[in-house]
């Protein structure tokens, strides 16, 4: 009996074990390439440790690397995608959440149906929004630049803050809000000494999702990027893509290493709030 | 509570000082990556700054990439000055959406219609008037062989299609890639070029390039399909999306044999030393005469003066006869002006400068109106790369070009 | 006041989603070829979209992709879901593991598959390296098999999120059951298949909903991995829109390219929408 339960354990741990290698086998083979020589990662096995360290490719990666006459490597994307990333982020968060407090507390027929209409056009594919988006930008004459780009974040970036902001406020009981009211309390005031005090924690998973999906987003960067300031993804693809007479593996592998970093870093560092923002919050209506 | 006003403060405030930021760019949109493209663009950059412009380029690692990001930006208001492209296809597609700048009082005062090799003027106008500045005859029908693999094979270098079709299996025997193919579909468009002149002679390409339904239709053509469908078997598994530079690693590695691109691919091979030793190139002895296509700048139409002064005087560099052929000398091809001799050049461009003398069409599949060319190469890449029968290839290929 | 606050976010629903949306459906019923033109033309862009061979290989694709996708993840999900939550050591690094791939890009996801998958320097090279010279495993070249490169690489991306769901979804259960279950001596696995699963349908609801925006979304992955090579036959809707407004100048059919992916998903979604909520009035 507990030899039979010792197999078990055993066998759902080799199980686990083999779905792990899995997951973990890309990330391992760019990180040993990226330490590697060139010639090394042309005559060994993309398995095999470096048998010679070195962060060359990573340094060249990030202030090196050219694309066409510029060998800036990917450090101006870099900071240009904080650039952008951080802006969009407070004012995406800025308006979900005074847009989820309204919805929640101070329900109306008119926010029950902008939510209705954030909700279900939030699943509307984005190509849709290119050309117009092209067209509204030129208008605005804000095409092409780190200001257009914080403006689609943030507009898109909205209807993922209301939903979470407001799914969360929904919890917070009337009672709090009413009480306030009747002590005098103004719309604004609710907001800012009672409604936000309460969100530490939806705050940190929006920040985290906003920023991730800002950080990640590869269409509109592609499309809207300002020109030599591209955002990194759209950036790292160019750098990986383009290519001297030789394609230098180490140093595309690495410049797509450190265009992870962020990211993952986030993951590993406040993961809980990456889960229970996607699982709680985006979809729960 | 600060924490959300100092963070809109730094919202607004970051808004506020890039917009200041937001001027329009007067940029070349360019593709030219590789080591010896990048040379040539500086030959252009430096002559451009030198009459006063100040440069400004935006690249991309392909042509379809920067096509496509000057007609957002175009959409969006802020269009390049500029666009680096083959002249052709895309170049009448932008002129017939009225895209393009007018440049004849340019070319008007530089004398471009005396000054460029005979058919370039045709093919950088729109309706008889001047929507870019050609620089460079690009050759098309080049092949590379490593001689180092086909000597270890027992092969001399094929003088015939028929030579060249019957060294392949010998060579796959050895443990070589016989021909080395890139993934993209223009590359694919080169190595069918490749077999119709081969199969048909410089006779079909010419009549085919030209549209020629009937020509198109014909038995010979079939039998191009029929010899590209036998030619699948001699290319590696790894060639799906691989760019020229990577097919280009494989000649050069000494994996494969022959190679058709055209002649910026030279410059990938210094590592094995002087052009006839471990590697050759020349112009494909099967096609008598050249087939090109003409890379240059197309203008975008813009509305400030600025833009359109920078435009005149970028257009005067890359126009100016020293600058264009110390350009092609750098990138290893031909320049658009007239006047390049042969002892101007070494290796592979000089003899394209002896071949130019035989035949020469300015044309290709991107020369072609893009609908047609982008149908041709959906229709050859799609054969390539399946099982299709040679008959169905060559029905999709008439509907293609109807 | 409250009518105030909302008004951005009712620009942004009226005018940047709404507005949008009807004005590119409008664009697929005009002559827009490289600009947007008003010229009304009826049901032209459509004829020419269907009239496309590349249109149905990425509308096909669509359907391959997207079913294969939903299908592995919530099956691996499921199950590493009732995996972990056996173990007792470990669980958190294993839940990270699997975990990981969601918070990179799906820029990155594609590049590192794209290595991985290479017939010339991936899998299949170490595989022949270490002595199985026959081994082939060249799906990333095969018209046949592009495609299937991309779910196992969108697979690793989203598997992990779709575990966690479920797993949370498990543990919400109430521990009574275990106890009874143990009382009448029911077996492990029927407790999670007969009894704890059939409670968990708006988890799946979830699920299903998650990875269907990513389906259509699926832009990233595929120019990142194949571009839709070899050919076009791992071609998508979302690229070939993309590739019909930006790079063919051809708007008109690349909006009706779009207003099809649309209908698509809102035929599919639609009716198991309105099944799962009437199921729970």
């Amino acid at each position: 009996m507990l030899k039979q339960r010792t197999l078990k354990t055993a066998f759902l741990y080799a199980v686990l074990f083999l779905v792990a290698l899995y997951f973990i086998a890309p990330l391992y083979v760019m990180l040993v390439a990226s330490f590697k020589t060139l010639t090394e990662i042309r005559n060994s096995s993309i398995i095999a440790l470096p048998s010679e360290w070195t962060l060359d490719a990573w340094k060249k990666a990030w202030d090196g690397a050219c694309t066409g006459m510029e060998c800036t490597g990917i450090k101006p994307y870099f900071i240009a995608t904080f650039e952008i990333a951080v802006p969009s982020v407070i004012l995406a968060i800025l308006f979900g959440s005074l847009n989820g407090y309204v919805m929640a507390k101070w329900r109306t027929k008119a926010a029950d149906f902008l939510f209705a209409a954030l909700l279900i056009g939030s699943f509307i594919p984005l190509q849709l929004f290119l050309i117009p988006l092209a067209i509204t930008l030129r208008e605005l004459d804000i095409f092409g630049t780190t200001v257009g780009l914080i403006l689609i974040h943030t507009v898109y970036g909205i209807p993922l803050t209301t939903m979470l902001f407001r799914n969360y406020y929904v919890n917070i009981p009337d009672e709090l809000v009413k009480a306030a009211i009747m002590d005098g309390a103004g719309f604004f005031k609710i907001f800012f000494n009672i409604i936000l005090p309460l969100s530490p924690s939806i705050l940190m998973v929006s920040v985290i999702l906003v920023f991730a999906g800002v950080y990640n987003d590869f269409l509109f960067a592609l499309t809207f990027g300002e020109t030599g300031k591209k955002p990194i993804m759209a950036a790292v693809q160019n750098i990986v893509s383009s290519s001297y007479g030789v394609k230098e593996y180490n140093l595309n592998i690495a410049a797509v290493m450190i265009s992870a970093l962020p990211t993952l870093l986030l993951f590993l560092v406040a993961g809980r709030f990456f889960v229970r923002g996607l699982t709680q919050g985006a979809v729960k209506g | 509570m600060k924490f959300v006003q100092k963070s809109v403060l730094v919202a607004i405030s970051t808004v506020m000082l890039s917009s200041v930021a937001a001027v329009a760019d007067s940029d070349v949109s360019h593709n030219w990556n590789a080591e010896n493209e990048v040379a040539a663009m500086k030959v252009f950059r430096d002559k451009y700054e030198a009459l006063g412009g100040e440069w400004k380029e935006t690249t991309f690692p392909d042509t379809e990439q920067s096509i496509s990001s000057t007609k957002t930006r175009i959409i969006g208001g802020k269009p390049p000055m500029a666009l680096q492209s083959t002249l052709g296809g895309t170049m009448l597609e932008f002129a017939e959406g009225g895209l393009l700048q007018n440049m004849n009082d340019v070319a008007a005062n530089d004398g471009w219609e005396e000054k460029l090799s005979p058919g370039l003027p045709a093919v950088a106008k729109y309706e008889g008037n001047y929507v870019a500045a050609p620089v460079f005859l690009d050759v098309i029908n080049w092949m590379y062989t490593n001689n180092e693999v086909l000597k270890s094979a027992g092969i001399d270098a094929p003088e015939t299609f028929d030579d060249f079709i019957a060294s392949l299996p010998v060579l796959q025997e050895k443990g070589f890639i016989p021909i080395a193919v890139g993934g993209q579909s223009w590359q694919e468009a080169i190595l069918f070029d490749h077999i119709i002149l081969g199969v048909g002679g410089a006779e079909l390409y010419d009549a085919v390039m030209s549209g020629d339904e009937g020509a198109v239709a014909s038995p010979l053509m079939l039998k191009v399909f029929e010899q590209m469908g036998n030619l699948r078997q001699y290319t590696d598994e790894g060639k799906s999306g691989r760019s020229w530079n990577d097919t280009n690693t494989l000649m050069v590695s000494g994996k494969a044999a022959y190679f058709f691109m055209g002649p910026w691919a030279a410059g990938g091979y210094s590592d094995l030393g002087a052009e006839g030793g471990k590697w050759s190139c020349r112009v494909t002895p099967w096609s008598n005469g050249l087939t090109a296509v003409a890379d240059g700048f197309q203008f975008i139409a813009v509305d400030s003066e600025d833009d359109k002064k920078a435009q005149a005087l970028f257009a005067q560099a890359v126009m100016d006869k020293d600058t264009q052929i110390a350009a092609a000398k750098a990138k290893g091809t031909l320049p658009a002006v007239k006047g390049a001799k042969e002892e101007d050049f070494e290796g592979c461009p000089a003899k394209a400068v002896a071949a130019m003398q035989v035949r020469q069409t300015v044309t290709h599949w991107n020369g072609r109106k893009a609908d047609i060319g982008n149908a041709v190469k959906d229709t050859v890449t799609a054969y390539w790369n399946s099982e299709m029968s040679a008959a169905a290839g060559h029905a999709a290929l008439i509907a293609a070009m109807k | 006041m409250a009518w105030l606050v909302l008004l951005p976010c009712a620009v942004v629903a009226l005018y940047f989603i709404w507005g949008f949306g009807a004005y590119t459906v409008f664009l697929s019923f005009t002559k827009s070829s490289f600009l947007p033109n008003h010229q009304v033309v009826g049901f032209a862009q459509f004829a020419a979209l269907f009239d496309d061979p590349r249109w149905w290989v990425a509308y096909r694709n669509m359907f391959i992709f997207g079913g294969l996708y939903l299908f592995s993840c919530v099956i691996m999900g499921i199950v590493l879901a009732i995996l972990l939550d056996r173990v007792t050591v470990g669980e958190t690094i294993f839940r990270t593991l699997y975990l990981y791939p969601m918070s990179l890009s799906l820029v990155v996801t594609g590049l590192a598959w794209q290595w991985l998958l290479n017939p010339t320097s991936g899998v299949q090279q170490i595989m022949r390296d270490s002595g199985f010279e026959d081994f082939a495993f060249n799906w990333l070249a095969s018209q046949d098999y592009a495609i299937f490169t991309i779910v196992f690489a969108a697979v690793w991306h989203g598997t992990g999120l779709i575990m966690i769901l479920f797993l949370s979804g498990i543990k919400s259960v109430d521990g009574e059951i275990w106890k009874a279950a143990r009382i009448d001596r029911v077996p492990t696995w029927r407790v999670y298949f007969n009894i704890i699963l059939p409670q968990l349908r708006t988890t799946l609801l979830t699920a299903v909903m998650l990875l269907g925006f990513q389906v259509v979304r699926s832009f990233d992955i595929v120019v990142a991995l194949t571009n839709g090579g070899p050919g076009f036959a791992s071609d998508v809707p979302a690229r070939y829109v993309f590739e019909y407004f930006f790079q063919r100048g051809k708007i008109g059919q690349g909006a009706a390219g779009a207003v099809i992916m649309v209908a698509t998903m809102i035929m599919i979604v639609l009716p198991y929408l309105i099944f799962e909520v009437r199921r729970k009035d």
